[in-house]
């Protein structure tokens, strides 16, 4: 389709990818941090309200849509009629404060919680792709080279790990140990490199079978070198493609189990407690759960057009 | 065909025995999972012994685990530590539900996927195609649990046309047979949406690719040169083997039939083998989380096998491969 350079597909997964990873680390950084924790006072703001914060001297943070700053009070008025008189005294600052998506039961800038659920969420996913990286790279090789009989024992425990329901194992593990990312990470990584094992191994044995490879080892290339220049290279393709699908099944795993409260602890925000947070208040606040239910979208969509190009580059070359 | 058939068989009972072991090994092995369910203070010592020993609780594990091998391959599942019933009448309670949702979306899945993917195939890079494409890869990223909560939003809370949860309405055994059943399918039709729609995006997609990728094979060509319609082709030459990944997803989604989506069971109350799974995880009733993990993995061989059987008739190549 265009000569040259990267498919399509892949340049537009790319870009989406890379603004959602960008947005995710730097923004919480950039943005003001505006931690609303009086849930008697604050409300549930509509998106791109403008609010005013009012941060007091004991930590507190107020934030409402209709601030009064008077000689001697600030007057704050919440949600149903109710006003809260404040001493000069007690009020540290006051500012006006943009709510781009809207704000959460507590006040707090729904965009800063996306953003800040969204790092967790991926370096959540990223860690649990690299373990499953490591036991499917690992157990796929093994598989491949290490002789008949520990190929079959390999290979039978990939079948009944994959007939295995695998979300229910995730669910029973969590109920019974502890909740939390040192937890989420091992059993989502190890509930999803069966895949990989199967897809290394199947490339390695039709590789070994293929000219070239055949070749250089009639050459005499010491088996370090056949490795580097041969099997390596022509299983970045499918490896790399696997990942970037692997990747988006498991943000969508740690935002399920997050939403059903298995996953991370609902007092550090990810995609999925927000969205199950959202869902509580369904009816009074849509933004709630739209958005990180949108920001898991882009990123899904993003990786399976990676995916997906990778997947027309690796075709293209054979 | 019936040999395959009989090596596959044989070889689910070892696969049945390695997934029991392993489940049975992850329930026991973790500190206070049963014991916490015995050691009520409430209990006097008395009871708790007697329970003990009524479940075989007091055995060592490697007896335990005999005991309930044993009693597994005689067909006996046990007796539920929650609901205080024989397994085999929670699951079997649980079942219909369950079978009606999943087959329903199974059903919307299959019948939208190809009818999105021929439509976006027929004529490639058309605006049509762009517009199923775009709707089925925006659809397939979608966390189910959210767009389970934006139909709820939108046909319960806003438009309050559908009711948002369970199976029936609380009077539903006043009603009768006819107003029933147009109840039942008042409630059946945000789960199964949601659910059929997904899996619908995902369908359309395998489907339409592999379909753009036979339309360039030869024998299409062939057929095309010798004058036939580009309806007939599309609908009788191409859709044979593009009907193979269909076969596919088939395959994969059959075990949903017996063990239930999970999210979208608790989300809307169904009352189906995933609320089963789910509350026994949460109040450890070990019977039945065995029971219920060794069915979806026999579903999952089933579905497995059942595909793999479909495609030896679908597909001629396959067949000489075995």
């Amino acid at each position: 389709m265009n000569d040259g350079g990267l498919p399509r597909r892949l340049r537009a997964g790319l870009g989406g990818a890379a603004v959602l990873v960008a947005a995710c680390t730097l923004g919480p950084l950039l943005l003001p941090a505006l931690p609303g924790n009086d849930p008697a006072r604050s409300a549930l703001l509509p998106p791109t309200a403008r609010a005013t914060a009012v941060c007091l001297t004991d930590g507190t943070v107020l934030v409402s849509q209709k601030v009064k700053v008077a000689a001697e009070f600030v007057t704050v008025f919440g949600p149903g009629k109710r006003e809260t008189r404040l001493p000069h005294g007690e009020v540290s600052s006051v500012s006006s404060h943009r709510f781009w998506l809207g704000s959460d039961r507590f006040g707090r800038d729904l965009l800063l919680e996306c953003l800040e659920g969204g790092r967790i969420s991926l370096a959540v996913a990223s860690l649990s792709l690299l373990v499953a990286l490591v036991f499917g790279l690992g157990i796929g090789l093994v598989a491949a080279t290490g002789g008949r009989v520990t190929d079959a024992i390999l290979m039978r425990l990939v079948d009944a790990l994959l007939a295995f329901p695998i979300l229910f194992l995730l669910i029973l593990c969590v109920t019974l140990f502890r909740p939390g990312p040192a937890l989420l990470v091992p059993v989502l990584g190890f509930s999803s490199w069966m895949g990989l094992a199967r897809l290394v191994r199947g490339q390695v044995l039709s590789l070994r079978q293929r000219p070239f490879i055949l070749a250089a080892r009639t050459a005499g290339s010491p088996w370090y070198r056949i490795w580097g220049l041969h099997y390596v290279p022509n299983l970045a393709g499918p490896v790399s493609q696997d990942a970037a699908l692997r990747m988006g099944d498991l943000v969508l795993a740690e935002a399920t189990l997050s939403f059903l409260g298995l996953g991370i602890p609902p007092s550090t925000p990810t995609w999925g407690s927000l969205i199950a947070q959202g869902h509580q208040v369904l009816a009074d606040a849509w933004w709630l759960a739209t958005f990180p239910g949108l920001a898991i979208a882009v990123l899904v969509i993003s990786l399976a057009l990676i995916g997906d190009g990778l997947q027309e580059m690796v075709r293209g070359k054979s | 065909m019936l040999r395959v058939l009989g090596r596959r068989l044989a070889a689910t009972i070892p696969l049945l025995w390695l997934v029991a072991t392993l489940t049975f090994v992850v329930v026991h092995a973790v500190p206070g999972s049963v014991a916490d369910l015995i050691d009520n203070p409430r209990l006097t010592p008395q009871a708790r012994q007697e329970i003990r020993e009524r479940y075989g609780l007091d055995l060592p594990p490697h007896l335990q685990y005999l005991r309930w091998l044993s009693s597994l391959a005689r067909g006996d599942l046990g007796v539920s530590f929650l609901y205080r019933q024989p397994v085999r009448t929670v699951v079997g309670r649980a079942l219909p539900p369950t079978v009606l949702l999943a087959g329903t979306a199974l059903l919307i899945d299959l019948l939208l996927g190809t009818a999105l993917a021929l439509l976006a195939a027929g004529r490639p890079h058309s605006w049509l195609d762009r517009l199923t494409t775009v709707a089925s890869v925006g659809l397939y990223g979608l966390p189910s649990f959210w767009l389970a909560g934006l139909v709820i939003l939108l046909f319960s809370v806003t438009l309050g046309w559908l009711p948002s949860s369970h199976m029936h309405s609380v009077d539903a055994a006043a009603l009768g047979a006819g107003a029933r059943f147009v109840d039942l399918l008042r409630h059946l039709v945000l789960p199964a949406g949601t659910l059929g729609l997904i899996g619908a995006a995902g369908t359309a997609r395998y489907l339409r690719s592999t379909l753009l990728d036979i339309r360039s094979a030869r024998y299409l060509l062939a057929a095309e040169a010798r004058g036939v319609s580009r309806r007939r082709i599309l609908w009788l030459h191409a859709m044979r083997p593009a009907l193979l990944p269909v076969i596919t997803v088939f395959g994969l989604s059959l075990p949903f039939l017996v063990s239930g989506s999970l999210v979208v069971e608790v989300i809307f109350s169904w009352p189906g083998m995933g609320r089963v799974m789910w509350t026994a995880a949460w109040a450890r009733d070990v019977p039945v989380i065995l029971a219920t993990t060794l069915l979806a993995t026999l579903a999952v061989i089933a579905g497995n096998l059942i595909a793999d059987l479909l495609y030896m008739v679908a597909d001629p190549r396959s067949r000489r491969q075995e």
